[in-house]
């Protein structure tokens, strides 16, 4: 028994594809780190941090071109122990190792999971060339419900899936911002690429229930996500459980996508995984750009806390622009590429259900489709609430008042991310029809080519900014005729203005806290003593209800078996004598 | 083409019209003469001529925000079918249309945020709040109307609409929720209310309290176009009928003169629901978007499940 180990390439529309959005999305995020790693000189090693981050691009590239689940394995650990290095990066910081090693479990969970479920498809198949197992899916044809649920397992806990998600939050803040963007923007893609390639390559479509499972996983996922966003003040944890929201999206979307292809509706089942591939591009794109963003504010104040910042626009003013295209991206704002995938996802939502005959799924589809929706809403408020409180207004604290200055290559890195936001989102008809015809041959081997908002998107576009200039034309005029002045906010007659009376990141999203507070474990507490002092606090209740009890049982065995170590080699070669008669007891008893 | 156009640029023309007659039927149901119905016009005019007063600490949101809000205004006022449909263009995809709608929200939210004042961070963030809960509504009424019509485009959908003779009880129920929703998303009472300036109940208004001269001119406007547009949205896509569908003279007339009957009797409606209805309290709002969710999502069953 011997492995085939063809050192083969694939080729496909797929990897290529996944190979694209990687290329693109690092080449920006690779110029801002130039600038970026500045900051780092004085306490940690520059050349480790390049050094890493280019194993981690080339591990990624690796992961998705190999053709051979060995090696896609090999690639994959690579891939997970360079991002843990760099996670843990600022390694002074002893919160940052905290987080580092959670990340580091989970990453092993997921690889652990991904392992049983190549064990199991070369058990079936008893090939780990992926061509080769396409050929034979057939022999996997009642073992389709394990492998899809190790891969979910796997490539969820990569990806960001609820309850797998905590390492998102934290990992996140605690990395250097464009490692960050790169973790969010690609890394997570290359999760939805490996599922992409199991569940609908190698099995080649699995049943609808299954797509059912990925439904409700993905929209819950984006519903709990969203929530806890909102509730955050940390803008890193913000935009992290904001990717885990958009992944939701992703996955919820490629759910629906199995459940047409298996319910025999090619159409609407390539344009759900259109939109869904689309989606991982443009969620690439715009969270890179948005975390890129805020790094800069973290370099130029040194705190990611929007409570103690505020006004970064008159000193960081280039930056605050850019990251405005990629709020109103995230915000699904026209003509941007957000609004693109984002509407192209309800539209397979809402075209899915004309052509499905059962009533119940049509039910259940329509309930998560809403329940999506309420997680758009929920974005937009989000990305308002980081954008308006971080940079608009009056400086909340000295922080951000006084400003490092910013290097150019970050501004560039940011300049060309928001460039690709605005490109992908008014040639989006192009890009939609390009993926869907592939996806169609490659995928699907079908020939179909989705046609569908036409060339509005682009006529729009070309409107907009025609009706734009008319109205500053107009605008100069009327400002030639009447002049303009600058005063003082007006505070309602109260003349003595203080920057802490705007509203703070907190204030902002209590409303929403209020109804969905339960879900984000708000707690808020007035203590009135000489002063009034309100206090809010948030934590992740799955984390807190899941992952505490292990991790306190842990601790609590591993505290148990400590004892025996006592230092003393005696007792080591004690152990190892005993060791040695059990076993040769049982050998000579069994066998 | 150019009717199409031209019917937009009435509909942009005519918008501060509308919210000049909703104010004159307010009066005149609450016992008094009112304001002309031409006041919108006067008050625009006269904020075009002032001088413009910008916070110190505003941003460049302030000052691109208004002219941004206003093109996206009359840029959907061009995807909209007024009075005429013709039901082949290239143009009119409901989700762009709403889509562009939200950037005049955006950009409000953003200005209330912009001028460090505690009342607009107040007014936005209710804005958000009342938004984010609308915006599973907007799914399932465009969901019904893809079942009912099997299209996304505004056009073809007012087309289809004008010519059916059986009107089901679904689309009635659907209508009821739109109308919630427009009511909600318009900043109109119970939601807000638009008349006053008082500091804990304003939403809308609190965003753009520290906007002067031609910038509250431009949003003013705005919000007149908006109104106007989801008004015809609504009478498009659940009352489309004698709309001009062909361009012969009579059919254009019958068209007009019905879309104003229709626009007026709205107009009255959401005046009596105005007139008769305390503003609610911000936290009973979502009450009244489940209602028109409630009324979305019974539409979409009555549709599916009779």
């Amino acid at each position: 028994m011997f492995l085939d180990f063809s050192f083969g390439i694939m080729k496909d529309f797929l990897s290529l594809f996944f190979i694209f959005i990687i290329i693109f999305i690092s080449i920006p995020v690779l110029i801002y780190s130039g600038g970026y790693i500045g900051e780092y000189r004085k306490n940690y090693s520059v050349k480790y941090h390049w050094s890493m981050l280019i194993l981690f691009l080339l591990s990624m590239i690796g992961v998705v071109l190999s053709s051979n689940s060995i090696l896609f394995m090999v690639f994959w650990e690579i891939m997970s122990i360079t991002s843990f290095f760099l996670v843990i990066y600022e390694y002074k910081n002893k919160e940052n190792l905290k987080s580092g090693i959670l990340y580091f479990v989970m990453t092993h969970i997921s690889g652990l999971f991904l392992m049983f479920m190549f064990g199991f498809i070369y058990k079936y198949t008893g090939q780990t060339n992926f061509i080769k197992i396409t050929q034979m899916y057939s022999n996997l044809e009642t073992h389709k419900g394990i492998i899809f649920i190790f891969a979910l397992l796997g490539f969820g806990a990569k990806a960001g899936l609820v309850p797998l998600h905590p390492w998102l939050p934290k990992a996140h803040p605690s990395a250097p911002s464009n490692i960050s963007a790169l973790m969010s923007g690609v890394m997570l893609k290359v999760a939805v690429y490996g599922f992409i390639r199991v569940v609908f390559v190698l099995l080649g479509g699995v049943s609808y229930k299954y797509g059912f499972i990925l439904l409700f996983t993905g929209t819950l996922t984006a519903l709990y996500t969203i929530i806890n966003a909102l509730l955050q003040n940390d803008i890193k944890k913000l935009l992290a459980y904001s990717s885990a929201e958009n992944i939701g999206l992703i996955f919820s979307i490629l759910g629906l996508s199995i459940i047409l292809n298996s319910l025999k509706l090619y159409e609407s089942s390539i344009m759900a995984l259109t939109a869904g591939l689309f989606h991982c591009l443009n969620h690439g794109v715009f969270k890179s750009l948005l975390f890129t963003g805020a790094g800069s504010v973290l370099y130029a104040t040194g705190t990611k806390n929007m409570n103690e910042l505020g006004g970064l626009h008159r000193k960081i003013k280039f930056t605050s622009i850019c990251v405005l295209i990629g709020t109103a991206a995230i915000a699904a704002i026209p003509p941007l590429n957000g609004f693109a995938s984002e509407s192209l996802i309800f539209m397979s939502f809402i075209k899915s259900v004309i052509a499905i005959k059962s009533k119940a799924f049509v039910l259940m589809i329509v309930i998560c489709g809403t329940a999506l929706a309420l997680v758009a809403g929920g974005a937009i408020y989000s990305a308002v609430k980081a954008y308006g409180i971080t940079y608009l207004g009056e400086a909340r604290s000295k922080k951000a008042e006084n400003i490092h200055r910013i290097p150019i290559s970050m501004n560039v890195g940011m300049a060309i991310l928001s460039l690709y936001s605005i490109i992908l989102g008014v040639f989006s008809p192009f890009i939609i029809n390009f993926i869907s015809k592939y996806t169609a041959q490659y995928i699907f081997i079908k020939e179909y080519r989705l046609n569908f908002i036409g060339y509005e998107t682009i006529f729009i576009s070309i409107m907009f900014i025609v009706i734009i200039t008319l109205i500053t034309i107009v605008s100069r005029i009327l400002d030639r005729k009447n002049k303009t002045e600058t005063y003082e906010t007006w505070a309602c007659g109260f003349n003595n203005f203080k920057p802490n009376m705007q509203y703070s990141g907190d204030g902002y999203s209590q409303p929403a806290a209020r109804y969905f507070g339960f879900v984000g474990g708000y707690k808020k507490e007035v203590i009135i003593k000489d002063t009034i002092t309100l206090k809010q606090r948030v934590h992740d209740v799955i984390e807190r209800q899941l992952y505490n009890p292990v991790v306190d049982f842990i601790t609590f065995i591993s505290g148990r078996i400590v004892k025996i170590h006592y230092g003393k080699i005696q007792i080591y070669i004690s152990y190892i004598f005993i060791t040695l008669i059990i076993s040769v007891i049982l050998v000579l008893k069994l066998v | 083409m150019i009717i199409n156009i031209i019917q937009s640029m009435i509909l942009i023309i005519a918008a501060p019209l509308f919210s000049g007659i909703l104010k004159r039927i307010k009066a005149i149901l609450r016992g008094y003469e009112g304001a002309p119905v031409l006041q919108p016009y006067f008050d625009i005019k006269k904020l075009l001529s002032k001088e413009r007063v910008i916070s110190k600490s505003s941003s460049f949101i302030t000052t691109v925000g208004p002219i941004i809000i206003l093109s996206a205004a009359i840029l959907s006022a061009f995807l909209t079918p007024v009075f005429f449909t013709a039901g082949n263009e290239l143009i009119g995809n409901m989700f762009i249309l709403i889509f562009i709608l939200s950037i005049i929200k955006f950009f409000n939210t953003l200005i209330g945020l912009d001028c460090a004042c505690t009342f607009g961070g107040m007014g936005s963030s209710r804005e958000m709040f009342i938004y984010m809960f609308a915006e599973p509504v907007v799914f399932l009424i465009l969901a019904f109307v893809y079942f009912e019509t099997k299209s996304f485009n505004i056009y073809k959908i007012a087309k289809l609409n004008a010519v059916r003779t059986d009107i089901s009880s679904a689309h009635i129920v659907a209508a009821i929720a739109f109308l919630i929703w427009l009511i909600a998303e318009n900043a109109r009472m119970p939601v807000d209310n638009p008349e006053t300036h008082l500091e804990l109940t304003m939403v809308h208004e609190a965003m753009i309290l520290d906007i002067s001269g031609r910038d509250l001119a431009y949003i003013e406007l705005a919000s007149a176009i908006k109104l106007a547009i989801f008004l015809t949205i609504f009478i498009n896509i659940f009352l489309p009928f004698g709309m001009a569908v062909s361009l012969s003279a009579a059919a254009l007339i019958k068209a007009v003169i019905l879309y104003l009957i229709k626009m007026l009797v709205f107009l009255l409606i959401i005046a009596i629901v105005e007139i008769s209805i305390a503003k609610f309290r911000l936290f009973r709002v979502p009450e009244l978007i489940a209602a028109s969710f409630s009324f979305a999502i019974a539409a979409i069953s009555m549709m599916y499940f009779s």
